[in-house]
């Protein structure tokens, strides 16, 4: 897409003067100065020509938090060898509560358009007490729900786990432009009147822990 | 717009051919730079295709059986450090799929199986109980519903022969000497999805256990995961990626405020685990 010179050409040898080039560029003013996207050819764009982070930005964790295991209320004694350091009813404060004691997760430089984000991991719940004697039908499962807040609002919600396996959230929203923050909450659900809470031994029985989480999201803007 | 900083041509300047033509240039598509262009001017037309996403694969584990009229069978796993089983179905790339700086590896995988928890979750030594006080005295057991069965990525980064498979970045095998157990951190777990070797339902009532428990009916279930590699610097080769499983394993905490998956392998000596099929997809991307 090279421009032609439509006035006065600078040759080699020829006499020039500031008219020559100054001319050129009135003459050509629509064209030079105004150049827009729909001129571009297709396929213009590429790593060079581009400011990092113009069309999209990918944030991303292999373990969220440090380690990917939940950091708040987790209880840790009395406990069994066979439990983790995990939540428990003595340390869960009920409700959401964020997987991360940090400040949530920064969208650095959010320019504002759709985000799309999955949050992965796996969930452990203590649901061997659902069935309890006093707890006629419908019984109570126990579920490890789950959701993702951007500023605060939530954008992805699921139920969650019900025994101790893997998880994955998506979720997708149109945010405005400004500082953004993610959060990872998770709630569950509250015991029975019936449940064993303690062993014989003495020992808590943990009842929910966010392990092996990690998160990608992708911002593409407007 | 674009954007040319050139200063303008002032009476007086020494001015030549060149001079003039070099300014003319400026204005050509190729000085149209990454200074020129603003962040919002472009879109995606103008981007070659492929730019952004810059390879994807899928791979079929398993074997389709949709009613699981075929499937394949998996063992607990007793005699340590043991291997770990590949899930039938692995991902080549033939020459080698290059993951270059500012890129990221996205990985996917989901498997439909069936898991049968054996008779063990009980026998002394197993991990996957808690003792509890018995109605009208005594003790009874219940499950801990701790017990699981873990699928984890493999990768090749050495030949496309593919005889060199390991856990994929920040995951390990589940073969650390934990005391008296073999297993991971939990934080060594970045590519592991887990799926429950037992529903065992307890029959409480006010907070004693007033009968044996019951074993659940577990059904097929799909378990899926995904694992996301970013390439910061330089560049790394893959050749091939594999699902692998082991267990059962189960929560452990070796007395420390450290929390550990570690084979059980009392609880295993019954146990197996059924799978049919299942996908293992990948895409690489542009990070910016």
């Amino acid at each position: 897409m090279t421009k032609k010179w439509t006035q006065r050409e600078a040759t080699t040898g020829a006499t020039v003067s500031p008219g020559a080039i100054n001319d050129e560029l009135r003459a050509q003013q629509s064209s030079i100065t105004t150049l827009d996207r729909e001129q571009l050819p297709g396929a213009y764009a590429n790593a060079t020509r581009v400011k990092d982070y113009a069309l999209q930005r990918v944030y991303q964790a292999s373990a969220y938090p440090t380690g990917g295991e939940q950091d708040t209320a987790v209880l840790t004694s009395p406990l069994a060898n066979t439990s983790w350091n995990a939540a428990a009813f003595r340390s869960y404060p009920g409700g959401w509560v964020n997987a991360s004691s940090g400040n949530g997760i920064t969208l650095t430089d959010w320019k504002g358009g759709m985000l799309h984000v999955e949050w992965t991991g796996n969930a452990y719940i203590m649901g061997g007490m659902a069935e309890g004697r006093s707890a006629f039908y419908p019984y109570n499962p126990r579920y490890v729900n789950l959701r993702i807040t951007a500023n605060g609002v939530t954008i992805a919600e699921r139920r969650g786990p019900a025994c101790h396996e893997a998880f994955r959230v998506l979720g997708s929203k149109l945010l405005p432009q400004g500082p953004t923050t993610l959060r990872f909450q998770w709630r569950i659900t509250g015991p029975g009147e019936d449940d064993c809470l303690i062993t014989d031994a003495g020992n808590v029985v943990p009842q929910a822990h966010l392990w092996g989480m990690r998160y990608l999201a992708i911002g593409r803007w407007r | 717009m674009s954007r040319i900083t050139d200063g303008p041509v002032q009476d007086g300047d020494t001015l030549d051919a060149a001079s003039l033509n070099d300014r003319f240039g400026s204005y050509t598509q190729t000085d149209l730079n990454a200074f020129n262009a603003r962040d919002a001017s472009h879109d995606l037309p103008q981007f070659a295709t492929g730019w952004v996403e810059t390879h994807t694969q899928s791979q079929l584990l398993g074997a389709t059986s949709f009613k699981h009229g075929s499937t394949t069978t998996v063992n607990g796993q007793t005699a340590m450090p043991a291997s770990p089983v590949a899930i039938t179905g692995t991902m080549s790339f033939g020459s080698g799929l290059t993951i270059s700086t500012d890129e990221i590896l996205r990985v996917y995988w989901n498997l439909s199986v069936k898991p049968n928890p054996g008779t063990d979750w009980n026998t002394a030594g197993s991990l996957g109980y808690y003792v509890f006080p018995g109605t009208g005295g005594g003790t009874r057991a219940a499950s801990t519903w701790g017990a699981v069965w873990a699928f984890y990525l493999e990768w090749d980064i050495t030949s496309s022969a593919l005889g060199a498979f390991v856990p994929v970045n920040g995951q390990q095998a589940f073969t650390s000497v934990i005391g008296t157990k073999y297993g991971n951190t939990l934080a060594q777990c970045e590519a592991t999805s887990v799926v429950p070797a037992d529903l065992r339902y307890a029959d409480p009532n006010s907070g004693e256990l007033a009968s044996d428990s019951t074993q659940g009916n577990i059904k097929w279930r799909g378990i899926s995961g995904s694992w996301y590699y970013p390439r910061t610097s330089g560049s790394l080769t893959v050749y091939g990626l594999r699902l692998v499983v082991k267990g059962i394993l189960h929560p452990w905490n070796n007395a420390s405020t450290t929390n550990y998956l570690v084979h059980d392998t009392t609880y295993s000596t019954s146990a197996s685990l059924e799978y049919t099929s299942g996908n293992l997809s990948v895409l690489k991307q542009r990070v910016k």
